[in-house]
Order: C-alpha cells, then structure tokens, then sequence
C-alpha cells in the first residue's frame, strides 16, 4: 500500500518536474541564444555601418579593397565566428573572410540561398537562421536610394552553442533525477507514517483472527481503549463466530449422541 | 470514508502539496544556479562587444582632436545603441577625474561606485557587480593617454528575470499538479485502502450481526492478507454448518425417532445467522465511483489539451486554400466537433446500453484516439475537418460511458453526489488541459502537443479497464433520452421554454463556443501572446466555474433566485465582452473570459433548475429523461453554430468588433429573458421538487 502511494506521488512530481525541466531548459535556450544571436547581430550591423559607409560614398561593393580585413578584424574578435561573407544581390560571394584549419569543411551557402535571404529580409535589421553545422546572423546592405545591394553573413561555430545547451540539459535533468529521488523517499516516510496505524491494526486483527482459527478457545479478542473502528468490528464478529462456533459443536455432539444411541439401539436389537 | 481516513488523507494530500512546492522551489533554485555560470558569460561577452563598437567610435572622435567633454550626439548615439540591445541596462562615459560626462539608460550606479569600478583591472576586462549592475569599464585613449572611461552596464537581476519569467508557468504547474494530485491520491487512496477496508469492516459488520454469506477479495497486499483468513473464517463456518446438515439429514433418515431431537437442534443453531446458499459465500462487491471521476479527468485532459490553439492549428490548415483564411474555414472545424458530438450521444447511449460503460469507454478512448493523432497529422483542410468529427465520435462516447457510469452505479438519494464527483473531474479536466496543451505547444510543437493528447486518450482507455469496474446496463430513465414527436411538439407550446431557450440557454452556448475557443485564441495570439499565455487565460473559465459554480447553485436552490441568476449571468458575460473594442488589450480578453467564468457558473445550474420547474406538466407526461435530452440536443445545437456565427461577425468587424458585438448581443439576450420571465413570471408553485441529477455541458 504504501509503495502504491508512493508510486503515485513520485509518477506525480516526476510529471511536474518534466514540465518545470521543460520550461526552465526552454527559457535558457531563448535566452543562451537571445544573447549569442544579439552579439553577432550587433557585430554584423556593425558591419553593415561600416560597409555601407562605403556605399554612401558611391563605392562598388566588389571594388572596396579594405572589406576583407575589415571581415578578418571583426571574425579576431571571437574565436567561434567560422566565417564572415559579404554578397551582391545576385547572391555573387565578393569578400569573404573564413577561418583557418576547421575540423571539417563549411557547407556552401549557395547563390539562390542568398537571393532568398535577401527577398525574405527586405528591411536593416538583422535576420537569423541556422543550419546543422552554423548559426548564420546576417544583414542587408542597403544603398542611398534604399535598394537592397547586396548583404552580410556571418557563420558562427554551433557546436559551442549546442554543447552549452546539451550541458544545460543534462544538469537540469540531473538535479530533476536527484530531486525526484529524494521526494520519493519523502513520500515513502511519510505514506509510512501517515498509515502506519491502519497497519498496525491490521496486524493486530489478522494475528487475532489467525490464533482464533487455528484454536477457537484461544482467547476473546479485546479492542483497544482507543480502539479502531476495524478492530471493534473485528470484535463484534469474532463474538458472534464463536457463538456460531459454540453452537456448530453443541449440534455436532448432539448429533454424536444421536448417532451412539442408534448404534447402541442397532446393537441391542 | 471515517473522519480518520478522511484525516489520513488530507495529511496525505498536504504533504503531496508541499513536496510538489519543495520540489518546484528546488529545481527553480538550481536551474537560477545553473543559468547563472552559463549566462553570464556570454552576457560578459555582449557586454565586450557593444563596448568595444562604442568605444572605437569614440575614440576615433578622440583621435579627431575633439575634447571628451565635448563629443555632440553621445547621448542620443547610446540611446539608439541601448535600442536595438535591450539586455543592456545603461551607456555611460566618466572623465579621468570620475565625472559622469554622458549617460543614458537605467540602473547606473553612484560615481563613486563607477569610480571603484575604473580602477584598471589586472587582465582583459570583465564585468564586475556594482550595485544593481554587472559594470564594463573600457577605457578611452585620446592620443596615446587615457582621458576616460566607457561604462557598459547590464541589469544584475538578468538571470533572475528569466526565472522570474517563468513564475507564471511554474505557478499554473503547481495549480495543475495540485488538481492531478486531487484526482490520483483519493483514487489510490481508494482503491488501495479506503475501499477494501470499507468492504473489511462491512463483512465484519455482516458476519457481527450473523450474515455469514460473504467473503473478500483476496490480493497480496495487508488487507489483502487480512481478508484471505476471515475468508478462512467464513468458509469454515459455512462448511461445518454443511457438514453437520448433512450428518442430520442421514441421521434422520436412519432414526426417524430422533427427527424431533434434531430439529430443534438446528433450529437454535441457524437462529440469528444467516448462512450461504449451498454453502458457497459469495465474494462481497461495492461498486465506488471515484474511478469515474478519474477516467472523466483523464479523457477531458486530453480532448482539451489543443483546446487553446486549435483555432490557430486550423488556420494554418485554412491557409492552403486562401491566405489569408476565411473567417468561417476556422471555425468550421469546430463547429463540425460540437455538432458531431451532440449528433452522436443518442448512439453513444444506444452503445452504452448494450456493452456497458467500460466497452464504451474504451470505443470512445481508441476514438478519441485516433482523431487527435489524425488532427495532429492532418495532410490538409479536409481530412482535418474528418479527423475532427472522429474525435468528436470518440468524445460523445466517453461522456457517455462516463455520466452513465456514475448515474447508474449512484444510489437514488446520492445521485447528486456522483453527479457532483463526475462534475468535478471534467472541470479538473478542462482546467489542465488548455493550460498544459498551451505550455507543450510552445515547447514542442502541435503535432507533438496531439501527440501527447493521443497518448493520454490511449493512457484513459487502458485505466478504464481498471477505473470502470462493474458494467452495468443503465436504466432508460435515467438517462437524457431522445425526444418523441409528441414531446416536441408539447415543448415547442410551452412558451417560458422556448423563450428560455431563445434567450438564455442558447445564447450561452453560443458564446461559450463562439467566444472561449473561437475569438480567445485567436485576439491573444493576434495581441502577442505565446499559447502557454492563451492556456492561461483559457483556463480562468475552469477555474471560475469549478469554483464558483457549486456556490451559485447552493444559493439559487436556497434562495430560489434561479431566474435572477440566469438574468445576471447572461448580462454579466455580455458585459465582460463589450469593452474590447475600446481596449483591445489582452486584460480586457482575460476579464472578458473571467466574467463569462463567472456569468456561467451563475446560469448553468439554475438553468436546469429552471427547464425543470417550467417544463413540469411535459415532465409528467414523458418522463424528465426525454424532456432533458430535448432540452441538452437545442443547446448542443446553439453551441454547435457559436464558431460559424462568429466567424461570420469576425469577418465583418474584426475580432476586437467581435467580441464587442456579441457582447451586446448577450446582454439584449439576457434582457429580453429578464424582461420575459418578469412578465410570464415563473410557475407560482413553490420550487420543492428539486432538479434531477444532470450535469452541466462542458461544450
């Protein structure tokens, strides 16, 4: 019984530690990449400030020789940025800066998905995607008339994102488990206190009933000063079997003596 | 249950309350702990790079010749750079004496803490706690010699904000914890203690007073044990009492001389016992209905999961054949659920009668079922609306199985109770469900959110097994039953009928489905909210009317104001949707939702109270049965058209327009039904006979 208890309240408070580790690992994720994506796009229209400086001053965005140490000097700024691109509206690379010695090549990002980036992000402000290797924050380089020339992407390193996230995760999980198992035990000293006295009356019942059945004129069964309602039903009923009991025999030796007397009236006939 | 058991288990339930706090303060802490060594880093990070930007930019003014007390625009430049970086708290520049020169932003420390905070740190800078800020100072080189420093500051209490963003979520987690936990621990409660030892000390009782008939029903646990030897006690008894019978009976007939002698005998022996049939005891039954309660609780959970963003899972199904959707394509869905589920009770009864609540249950859980995988896996429009209409089937079955479970297994003086109980576990149902299914559809999606319904619709059938015990054919009277030409027509001349249902019955219906899972999902998500958000505020109408619905039935029967009640009711809930035009903001929604809570908690049950007492004569003559099912079919049938009306106003006016105009149009209702029942007054007869066991609708 009190396993059962226990099993009930602990399949509870796992069911609302499921849903706070949910939560609670939700907001950090909004919250991790709030803050990481943020950064980049300050970087990035940073950037674009930059850049489009050059455009005001009436420079083709491929002839401005200094972009790509301008790339070069923002990627320094931190470690994880795998690469930075600049793009005419024809989706053409023209300056692209990429780091060094990655574990493993970049996917290409190609023409068409720089054309769809610039349609789907018309206006200044800084649009972000991700695919499965790089979180990609870009912006769009506008000229003086306020068409869309071309634009910025800048790829960062997801697996530092990821393995913060995962990290998250796993403590979260972690510190659930551990809360779980202590609640459990909480509920099982607990069940067992609340409901210890039902079970020692239990016992004392089913030892009662057992000493009666196997002998009958064991003693009567006395329900306590305080006893329970179990164990002053159990001694109401216990009476009134060994009354029936009492009974049962005084027919079986009525029936005994019946049956001497045929035997002795058959024996003397 | 005894005043020790009831003690027992409200200790229990505390107890289960304050784990469930300790255990949400517990992982709060941690995850405040956690978030904090991972945040503020990268914080520290964005601090570094705007601080950087900004500084550069200075600088180069610097580099220019311009004095730093003298740089135009600084403070209208941090503004826009504070703008567009939200998680910054402030921008500030001191000169090399620790004179604040520009500022903008809030939360900036006192100068002498800024001046603690320049004194050049060992290292890279990093931010450090000052105040109620986290504070970067960079400094600011004019040709080669520091004039300045850059404060770049960020609010302290960040991590904690986030958390604390979180309290609303974590409050509702607790609030349906607490409800889950008040359905589970009296079941097992029930089924593991309360229940067997009532059955204990019954036979006890019986075997006290010499009914030596029945035994128990074994199992391994220490009732169990206990039951298995007054099991012993009972065959025993009821064997002997065989055997000695039939010793009797050969005795007599071998001396007839000693008949006389032995029956005497055995009739001393049987006197005051009753003993069993053959001496084969029958195990001892009873029947609780708290399992009802919990089967109840658990399919309404999951039909009501998806309840607060259906309306915006079906438009983005709409939107494939007109973007943006006509009104009246989202809300067709929803008609098509109501009507086929009022459509499908009369053979959803007609099921119950033949297989029993359990078989019926478990039809309409794979029902259920299957329509919620289906909605979350729905390929387009069409198939949507089918998938929608199997739910609907599924749902019209577990009602069904469920109120005819508790009517048939309640005694006649307790009929109310287990109505109550059966209330209670739909409401319980219908407050967690939109509240959870709005937290899931913001975290894992819709399709994983139907996902989950699915698999609580297929958790409910499989409790049933265990929750529905007995399967008993319900008596035809006792349930709503299917109106005859003759009711109808007598129904439809009984005019304070008619009129109640033109004007309030109806009315209710249509607003509560028009209003509650049309218009609600669709203003809060137009307004901004998440659809954790919506099931929030869809939840309060649960809340107000679990709470406040047994309160204003209490009083309308003490008071015999069940008029007054269904008058105020209905102008409340018109009242509480007038505003929105003027202050389309979500408190307006969330008070609109509150007093249609309240508005319903007020009129339902004197409703039926009212249908009761105004339909007395049809009552006499076809039974209360068919006169309520007539009554339940025309309601069924307003809600069924609420969404489509709606729709059709948001089409004209806007969902703010919306709610304004069917508002109003709630309140003419509610007038015309006062003003009617003012003039027609209600039957003269004193209100004795008090309203049978029927339930309010939950659609």
């Amino acid at each position: 019984m009190y396993f059962k208890i226990t099993a009930a309240i602990a399949t509870l408070i796992a069911f609302v530690l499921s849903l706070a580790v949910l939560m609670n690992y939700a907001k950090f994720e909004r919250a991790f990449s709030g803050l990481t994506e943020s950064r980049l796009a300050f970087l990035v229209q940073d950037l674009r400030e930059t850049l489009e400086f050059g455009l005001d001053l009436g420079l083709d965005p491929a002839a401005m020789a200094n972009t790509t140490s301008i790339l070069a000097r923002e990627a320094a700024k931190d470690p994880q940025i795998l690469s930075i691109l600049v793009f005419d509206d024809q989706g053409q690379v023209l300056h692209r800066h990429q780091r060094e010695a990655l574990s493993r090549p970049l996917s290409e990002l190609t023409p068409g998905w720089f054309r769809t980036a610039l349609r789907t992000h018309p206006d200044a402000a800084p649009w972000r995607i991700s695919d499965p290797d790089t979180l990609i924050v870009g912006a769009t380089l506008t000229n003086n008339f306020g068409r869309a020339v071309g634009g910025i992407a800048l790829r960062y390193d997801r697996s530092f994102h990821d393995h913060e996230l995962a990290q998250a995760l796993t403590g979260l999980t972690q510190a659930a488990g551990l809360i779980l198992l202590a609640a459990t035990l909480i509920a099982l000293i607990s069940a067992w206190l609340l409901f210890r006295s039902a079970r020692r009356d239990l016992r004392r019942v089913r030892s009662a009933l057992a000493g009666f059945l196997e002998d009958a004129d064991s003693p009567a069964f006395q329900a306590g000063s305080s006893g329970s309602k179990l164990e002053i039903g159990y001694a109401a009923a216990e009476q009134n079997s060994r009354e029936f009991w009492r009974r049962l025999r005084q027919v079986e030796r009525i029936l005994r003596l019946e049956q001497q007397l045929a035997d002795q009236e058959s024996a003397d006939v | 249950m005894s005043e020790l058991r009831q003690a027992r288990f409200a200790g229990l339930f505390i107890m289960t309350l304050i784990l469930i706090v300790a255990v949400l303060i517990g992982i709060s802490f941690y995850a405040a702990r956690a978030f904090e060594r991972s945040l503020l880093p990268q914080l520290d990070r964005k601090m570094l790079t705007v601080g950087t930007a900004v500084n550069a930019k200075l600088e180069r003014a610097l580099r220019y010749g311009i004095p730093l007390e003298r740089l135009p625009g600084v403070t209208d430049f941090f503004g826009g750079v504070l703008a567009a970086n939200p998680d910054l708290a402030y921008l500030a520049v001191t000169s090399a004496n620790g004179v604040v020169l520009y500022q903008r932003g809030t939360l900036l420390p006192s100068v002498e803490q800024l001046v603690t905070s320049t004194q050049p740190p060992v290292g890279p800078p990093t931010a450090q706690r000052v105040g109620a800020a986290y504070d970067l100072a960079l400094p600011l080189q004019g040709n080669q010699t520091v004039t300045g420093s850059l404060h770049v500051g960020a609010d302290a209490g960040f991590v904690t904000r986030q958390i604390r963003e979180l309290l609303f979520d974590i409050a509702i987690v607790f609030i349906i914890a607490a409800l889950v936990a008040l359905e589970l621990l009296p079941l097992i409660v029930q089924q593991n203690l309360a229940a067997p030892m009532r059955r204990l000390e019954s036979v006890l009782r019986r075997i006290a007073d010499g009914d030596l008939r029945y035994t128990l029903p074994a199992s391994h646990d220490e009732v169990g044990q206990l039951s298995s030897l007054i099991n012993r006690l009972v065959i025993r008894l009821n064997t002997t009492y065989r055997q000695l019978i039939h010793q009797a009976l050969l005795l007599r007939t071998a001396i007839p001389a000693s008949v006389g002698r032995l029956d005497s005998g055995l009739a001393s022996l049987r006197q005051g016992f009753i003993l069993a049939p053959n001496g084969q005891p029958t195990p001892y039954l009873s029947v609780h209905l708290i399992g009802a309660r919990m089967a109840t609780f658990l399919f309404i959970f999951a039909a009501e999961l998806s309840q607060p963003f259906m309306p915006l899972y079906i438009r983005t199904y709409a939107a494939a054949l007109g973007d943006p959707p006509a009104q009246w394509l989202i809300g067709l869905p929803l008609t098509v659920f109501t009507l086929t589920a009022a459509l499908c009770m009369p053979i959803a009864g007609w099921r119950f009668e033949r297989v029993g609540s359990r078989h019926t249950f478990i039809e309409g859980a794979g029902l259920l079922m299957m329509g919620l995988a289906g909605t979350g896996l729905a390929f387009n429009f069409f198939d949507l609306l089918g998938w929608r209409a199997l739910t609907a089937v599924g749902y019209a079955f577990l009602y069904t199985a469920c109120q005819g479970y508790v009517v048939a297994n309640s005694p006649e003086q307790h009929r109310a109770q287990g109505s109550a109980l059966f209330v209670s576990g739909l409401m319980a149902g219908s407050i967690c469900g939109p509240a959870i299914g709005g937290i899931l559809a913001d975290r894992i999606g819709y399709t994983a959110t139907f996902s989950c319904a699915a698999a609580l619709a297929l958790g409910a059938g499989l409790a049933a097994l265990n929750l529905l015990g007995a399967s008993p054919v319900i008596r035809s009277n006792q349930r709503d039953q299917q109106p005859g030409h003759g009711l109808i027509r007598d129904l439809s001349a009984n005019f304070r009928f008619a009129w109640l249902m033109l004007f309030a019955a109806i009315p209710a219906k249509l607003l509560l489905n028009g209003f509650l899972f049309f218009l609600v999902p669709l203003t809060l998500y137009e307004l901004g909210n998440s659809r954790s958000e919506i099931g929030r505020i869809v939840m309060l109408y649960g809340l107000a009317a679990l709470f406040l619905g047994p309160m204003f039935a209490r009083l309308a029967d003490r008071f015999a104001i069940h008029g007054l009640l269904i008058g105020v009711g209905g102008l409340l809930t018109g009242i509480g949707l007038i505003p929105m035009l003027f202050f389309p903001n979500t408190l307006t929604v969330l008070a609109g939702v509150l007093c249609l809570g309240i508005g319903q908690a007020m009129s339902i049950s004197p409703q039926l109270a009212l249908v009761t007492r105004i339909c007395r004569p049809q009552i006499t003559r076809f039974g209360s049965g068919p006169v309520l099912g007539f009554y339940r079919l025309i309601e069924r049938l307003g809600g069924a058209s609420g969404p489509l009306i709606v729709a059709g106003f948001a089409g004209l006016f806007g969902y703010p327009g919306t709610m304004t105009a069917i508002g109003v149009l709630g309140v003419v209702t509610a007038a015309l039904f006062s003003i009617g029942f003012l003039i027609m007054g209600i039957d003269s007869e004193p209100s004795d006979q008090s309203a049978p066991p029927v339930t309010p609708e939950p659609f």
